[in-house]
């Protein structure tokens, strides 16, 4: 190995080149030499590769990811034993049954101290999608957001708010404009009119209907809890029975108020990643019918426009040599539908179930192992009644290993 | 002395169901089981975990392929019902390329040994019995036409040659039959289950005890061919009546004082390998599987199928007659034929010769009847050259044949009911000169 000349002064790590070439190294160790002769603090400036300007002196203190939470660093002393002044304190003779309380051992296996953090969120839902009505509705969809936008690609932000919406209500507003598909005049899409396209997918989409719903219902539980309460106010005087059934009546509106608001949160949840459930899919894909499939998807920037929108409302992500082979909206909903290869042999095997017309072919679920084969023949009971009767284990070696005769001479125990 | 009749006493349809005793194996396995006992402190009742046969492995590592009742490896054979599920049997049932009127409870039962499993609707006996009727019928009939001059006990030789239970073991281990280790519930209802420690009572012969057996059986007493033809069964073995049950009793009184002792005895004998005795039991268990399988062709296929059957298997087997003669005085014999047939006596004649005073000498005899050459026999010496050809003569007599394919009497019954060509007779020998 090459020994590089020692140089004056602190060298950055990013300037000292790992090439054998004599050359290379020869002009790091000029370009450094040059540098040198600069002022330290200039030296250092130009030194770091990065193009953002640092402080000098600053720490660079590392923000942790969101959520993680290291263990603190702040000491904490015992009290002394002279200054106690809890009166059930017994100091210990020994330390067999003290307990261990704190310390650093498995803090991070806690899953607690990390925090949100952990939680990854993904551009698309963690679980994908598997109905094939709800897929071709994804696909219809987002072949209509794409073609939507295809007229202003160079509006960023509507592209942004397509791209991240979920399936709510569709963000783009109509236009009045109709665009023609890029296909061959054999191919029999229509034009559509984006208009109605979109109604119908505004129509079918869950949220905005039950959100307005349960808004009222919200009111109408916390008008009639108001209510309550100005009764039980002015009616002080009342008796007990009727105090305790107001009381009781406004338990229940609370529990109910509180079970509404517990259901709005998680409808709300819901509704941000929330898939439109399969009997409407399944109704828009009739209504929809099979000649859209037809369309050609030639331009590249509509396809994968597409395939990120697919991505997000469904989670498949279509590998880029795929989409180059898929040319109609019909191969891709194809694509999206069609189920993965199973990984192993044995699950092909038991999807397909490939031999089950087969008399004279037994699947089994598990490695047969030389005692399934001794018990298939029936060897095995003959086998087990002798071990037993010798006092020797059937399975395994029980406490006799290979360094038995080893452990009687050692004593071991 | 006609003693009794050599007829299996307790047949399926003959043993009276015992009040209490189960009549499935299946009914006497949830008997059996240890009751499941369920927890009444739960709220919420939980179902009960499946409880499998305790084999002495781990379940939770290795859950059991063949979900099994507790219990299982005590039944004697496995439940007609797992014959289902087994893919040897499927492969079995199909290599024989057996009708699919055969179902494959019925294969699994020709399966089973009355030595594994005594119990005569679980084990093959009655198939055995059957398919050995219609085998030992074929087999004779084939003979008695085409070979009419054979003598009696060529025909037993020739017979245990082709359908006995030495050939027909060589038919079950050529359809690729697996054996199992032991026999019991647990075991692939696709292999051939039997014991090579107790023999089970199966009938394979039919025919008449004599009264003198044991001394027969102890001394080795002659027995004549005619009476062999009277008492013994088709092979001309003798008929030995099953052991008294007072013998069976002390016997049974010794095992459980033994069990009590405590005298750690195995239960399988490792000594009960490899002995002529087991290769004779092997042999026996293999032969009575291909006699259940032509019982249960019968049974489910018909009269037809199981006479094709047999043609197919067992018939076609090619058997070297010559070979099962053994002449004590063939020059007398062929004098006395040639007397009974009234051809002229024979005559020895030398017809060549060499090297007669060298080492080797070669003789070659003819012996003429008239001008007819008879027979002809070459050996060391002039007297062995002429017994040989004795023998020669003797045998191109006695293995006459007056064609190959000819129409045996069961043909009337496949081709001469239905076009009515009436039985021609075949021709029928007047006997043997010398009875053996």
């Amino acid at each position: 190995m090459r020994h590089l000349p020692r140089l004056r002064g602190a060298v950055s790590a990013s300037l000292c080149c790992s090439s054998p070439s004599h050359i290379r190294t020869t002009a790091a160790v000029a370009a450094v030499a040059t540098t040198s002769s600069s002022t330290t603090a200039q030296s250092l400036q130009r030194r770091t590769l990065s193009t953002s300007v640092t402080d000098v002196g600053a720490v660079e203190v590392q923000t942790p990811p969101q959520g993680l939470k290291p263990p603190s660093q702040k000491w904490q002393v015992a009290v002394r034993p002279d200054q106690i002044t809890d009166p059930a304190y017994v100091p210990a003779q020994d330390g067999l049954e003290l307990e261990e309380d704190g310390g650093l051992d498995g803090w991070w296996e806690n899953p607690a101290n990390y925090g949100v953090g952990k939680e990854w969120v993904g551009f698309g839902p963690a679980e994908k999608v598997t109905d094939p009505a709800i897929l071709e509705v994804a696909t219809y969809r987002a072949l209509v957001e794409a073609l939507l936008l295809s007229q202003n690609w160079s509006d960023p932000v509507a592209r942004e708010a397509v791209l991240s919406s979920g399936w709510g209500p569709m963000v783009l507003t109509t236009t009045a404009a109709k665009t023609k598909f890029h296909n061959r005049p054999k191919s029999t899409l229509l034009c559509v009119d984006r208009e109605e396209m979109v109604a119908a997918l505004q129509k079918h989409a869950l949220p905005a209907t039950e959100r307005e719903t349960q808004l009222e219902s919200e009111e109408q539980v916390e008008t009639a809890f108001a209510a309550e309460q100005e009764v039980e106010v002015n009616g002080e005087a009342e008796t007990a029975v009727t105090t305790e059934q107001q009381a009781g009546v406004t338990e229940e509106a609370e529990a109910a108020l509180a079970a509404e608001k517990t259901a709005e949160v998680k409808e709300e949840d819901d509704l941000t990643e929330g898939v439109i459930p399969a009997e409407q899919a399944q109704a828009l894909v009739k209504e929809l019918g099979h000649e859209w499939k037809q369309a050609n998807l030639r331009n590249p920037v509509l396809k994968f426009f597409a395939a990120k929108r697919i991505q997000k409302l469904t989670g498949h992500k279509i590998p880029d040599g795929k989409l180059v082979a898929i040319t109609t909206a019909g191969s891709l909903v194809k694509e999206l539908v069609k189920p993965p290869k199973a990984k192993k042999l044995a699950e092909e095997i038991e999807n397909k179930e490939i031999f089950q017309s087969l008399p004279n072919v037994k699947v089994f679920p598990r490695r047969v192992t030389p005692i399934d084969k001794e018990k298939m023949v029936g060897r095995w009971k003959v086998i087990r009644e002798e071990l037993e009767r010798r006092g020797l284990p059937v399975i395994g070696t029980a406490n006799i290993d290979n360094a038995i005769e080893k452990k009687w001479v050692t004593g071991a125990k | 002395m006609m003693k009794r009749l050599r007829i299996e006493r307790a047949t399926g349809q003959l043993l009276a169901a015992r009040p209490g005793a189960a009549s499935t194996p299946s009914i006497a396995l949830r008997a059996a089981q240890v009751p499941v006992r369920h927890s009444s402190s739960s709220a919420v009742e939980a179902e009960p975990t499946p409880i499998y046969e305790e084999d002495g492995t781990d379940h939770s590592r290795f859950p059991p392929l063949e979900k099994l009742p507790p219990l299982t490896s005590t039944l004697p054979s496995p439940l007609p019902e797992r014959a289902l599920q087994s893919a040897k049997l499927a492969a079995l049932h199909a290599r024989l390329s057996l009708s699919p009127k055969i179902p494959l409870q019925t294969l699994a039962r020709t399966l089973v040994d009355p030595s594994a499993d005594p119990s005569p609707q679980f084990n093959n006996s009655s198939l055995a019995f059957l398919g050995s009727t219609i085998i030992n019928y074929h087999a004779s009939e084939s003979f008695m036409v085409h070979y009419p001059r054979l003598p009696m006990d060529v025909l037993y030789a020739a017979m245990t040659g082709l359908a006995g239970p030495a050939p027909l073991n060589r038919i079950a281990k050529a359809w690729g039959t697996e054996v199992a280790a032991a026999p019991g519930g647990e075991v692939d209802p696709g292999l051939l289950q039997f014991s090579l420690e107790k023999t089970g009572e199966s009938v394979l012969g039919f025919g008449y005890t004599r009264t003198v057996v044991e001394k027969i059986n102890k001394n080795n007493w002659q027995r004549s061919v005619a009476s062999k033809v009277i008492y013994d069964d088709d092979f001309g073995q003798v008929i030995t009546p099953p052991p008294q049950p007072e013998e069976e009793q002390p016997a049974a009184e010794e095992e459980k004082d033994s069990e009590f002792s405590n005298t750690s005895s195995p239960k399988f004998s490792p000594t009960s390998y490899g002995s002529s005795q087991t290769r004779e039991l092997s042999e026996k268990a293999h032969a009575n599987f291909v006699r259940a399988v032509v019982g249960a062709i019968y049974t489910h296929s018909g009269r037809e199928a199981a006479k094709a059957f047999v043609k197919a298997h067992i018939l076609s087997r090619h058997l070297d007659l010559e070979r099962l003669f053994a002449f004590k005085h063939p020059t007398l014999e062929l004098a006395l034929l040639c007397a009974r047939e009234e051809f002229d006596p024979p005559v020895a004649r030398l017809l060549s010769e060499t090297g007669r005073l060298s080492r080797t000498p070669v003789f070659v005899v003819g012996i003429y009847s008239g001008n007819d050459k008879l027979g002809e026999g070459s050996g060391a010496t002039l007297e062995h050259a002429r017994l040989k050809a004795a023998m020669h003569a003797l045998k191109a007599w006695y293995l006459y044949s007056p064609g190959q394919g000819l129409r045996v009497p069961s043909d009337v019954l496949d081709d001469g009911v239905k076009s009515g060509k009436a039985w021609e007779p075949v021709y029928v020998d007047i006997g043997e000169l010398i009875s053996r």
